[in-house]
């Protein structure tokens, strides 16, 4: 059956317990061996965790498998998993102890997460910022802004106006911050003075629409320009107004265009003008939370970055500095 | 089974994921798309995948322990490991074994965990820290994807036995019944897929991140 002796020991894992207690006795009478029997019961023992999800009837190890991966997604199932995972809920189905086992095994696990917070721990980890609400917008949905063109389509007297159009807003920032200041004696219901430079900024979203260039690889170019272009709505629809008349911002649209903006900064190198954009926005959005300091930091970013939206910036910097003083 | 409201903050992050936890090629693609070309959406979705897989694999170890509390041992664990495998993936010789790799990092960490705790073997019923056998086990989905596909690779004649020894773990007389193959034909043909199997250099690779 066996061609030799060393054969044998490589088929450790199928042989029977007699035929396997004459291998080890083998082994001891000729140690040379010793290491090519630790090799054959190790790939033995990955051959029986290979074969944990298929044993009939499932383990406890296998039930809870089968719960935690259910439980944390209900994607289509890869093929390999699809088959063990359709014997497990069939057995579980005609067996009720089973079933209360891995019932069992289920609330204890979500006992677990319930005294956890995955998503904060992996923002702690990641630096990423996860904001549940955003799950009801897909990065997938068209986007209501006209299609992305490139740049050069532009003419060059086209592109001059836009960016000649930019200039004033520092005028109107230094005009806001008189206008704001005596609005500030009004009742309870007014904003704060860094909302309502918020507010002033969002108004501007409107006149602008961009296509901007990106230093990203092409695959992430595409990616960003279509995550700023996704902003840009979420943005204009932030400014709101309570009761018709009472400027104030929509939170979740805020939290929403922080996802997508936040992103488009993590993928852009240093000196793209796209990230200096969403930099800016980003500014503009913790503004409107009365986050100054992350507001601040943000807009710092573009004062150093690609020169894109630097005079902006400092005004948005030093009008913020002027309000904390 | 429908999605527990336990498992919301969890399953957020992994739906974010554009493809399933278990379909490890994608990540292993991505990984390799982030070492070699530095792309930032693949590094993104390498951070979402490894989290989810670190979070799930200790969650399906720990649940089995219920003498008391171990939410905060958990959350520990899987932040010391997240913490590991991003101060060494950079490491990683063979980026297309990066699910495997990070499984391994899993498991000795858990190894390590139950060492320090200074577990005994206990007689008690009571399902308290012990060391089982089960503990050594790094992702039984990931060992079994491995096996199946070197199963795949095996010339056609062998692979249903194969399948029905290496996978369904089928006594001999059990494959003799279900393919009408003589039991001598089936010990051989084990045997020659068992052989081919510990020779193929793709499971070798595959196990060798184990």
């Amino acid at each position: 059956m066996w061609s030799s002796m060393e054969e044998k020991i490589r088929l450790y894992s199928q042989l029977s317990s007699e035929e396997r207690a004459d291998v080890e006795g083998y082994v001891e009478q000729h140690p040379e061996m010793a290491s090519l029997l630790e090799e054959a019961k190790a790939f033995g023992a990955l051959l029986q965790e290979a074969r944990l999800l298929h044993a009939d009837p499932p383990s406890d190890e296998a039930l809870a498998y089968y719960v935690a991966t259910r439980s944390i997604t209900d994607r289509p199932l890869p093929a390999s998993l699809h088959a063990a995972f359709d014997r497990i809920e069939a057995r579980l189905a005609n067996d009720p102890p089973l079933r209360a086992r891995c019932e069992a095994i289920e609330h204890r696990m979500a006992a677990l997460e319930a005294a956890s917070d995955p998503a904060a721990q992996f923002e702690h980890l990641t630096g990423h910022t996860l904001h549940p609400v955003f799950e009801e917008a897909s990065l997938s949905a068209p986007v209501a802004a006209g299609p992305v063109r490139p740049a050069g389509d532009r003419k060059p007297t086209q592109r001059l106006i836009r960016r000649l159009a930019r200039w004033p807003v520092a005028a109107v920032i230094a005009v806001s911050l008189v206008v704001f200041g005596v609005l500030s004696i009004a009742g309870p219901l007014s904003q704060s003075e860094v909302e309502r430079l918020a507010h002033a900024e969002l108004s501007n979203i409107e006149a602008t629409d961009l296509n901007l260039r990106s230093g990203a690889a092409s695959s992430d170019r595409a990616s960003s320009q279509a995550l700023y272009q996704q902003s840009i709505p979420l943005l204009r629809k932030a400014r709101a107004y309570t009761l018709g008349f009472i400027p104030g911002f929509d939170q979740a649209a805020l939290i929403q265009a922080t996802e997508l903006l936040t992103r488009v900064v993590e993928q852009e190198s240093d000196d793209s003008p796209l990230r200096s954009e969403a930099n800016y926005l980003l500014a503009v959005v913790y503004m409107a939370q009365e986050d100054v300091a992350g507001a601040q930091a943000r807009l710092q970013a573009v004062i150093a970055g690609s020169g894109w939206r630097e005079a902006e910036a400092t005004a948005l910097h030093d009008a913020l500095l002027t309000l904390s003083e | 089974m429908n999605l527990s409201p336990a498992f919301q903050s969890l399953a957020t992050i992994a739906s974010r994921l554009p493809f399933h936890l278990n379909e490890t090629e994608h990540v292993n693609a991505a990984y390799r798309r982030w070492r070699e070309q530095g792309e930032q959406e693949a590094k993104y979705v390498v951070e979402l995948w490894t989290y989810c897989f670190v979070r799930r694999y200790f969650l399906y170890k720990f649940v089995r322990y219920s003498d008391r509390d171990y939410s905060a041992d958990m959350d520990g664990l899987i932040e010391t490991v997240y913490v590991k495998v991003q101060e060494s993936q950079r490491t990683i010789a063979d980026p297309a074994r990066y699910a495997g790799w990070v499984s391994v990092v899993c498991r000795r960490a858990f190894l390590n965990y139950l060492r320090g705790r200074n577990l005994q073997v206990s007689l008690d019923q009571e399902k308290g820290a012990h060391l089982r056998a089960e503990d050594l086990h790094g992702d039984p989905g990931l060992v079994m994807e491995g096996l199946q596909q070197a199963i795949g690779r095996l010339p056609e004649f062998l692979r249903e036995v194969a399948y029905l020894r290496f996978v369904e773990d089928h006594t001999y007389p059990e494959i003799g019944h279900l393919t009408g193959k003589p039991l001598p034909t089936i010990r051989s043909y084990v045997n020659k897929a068992l052989a081919k199997i510990r020779s193929d250099p793709h499971f070798l690779a595959f196990i060798s991140s184990f």
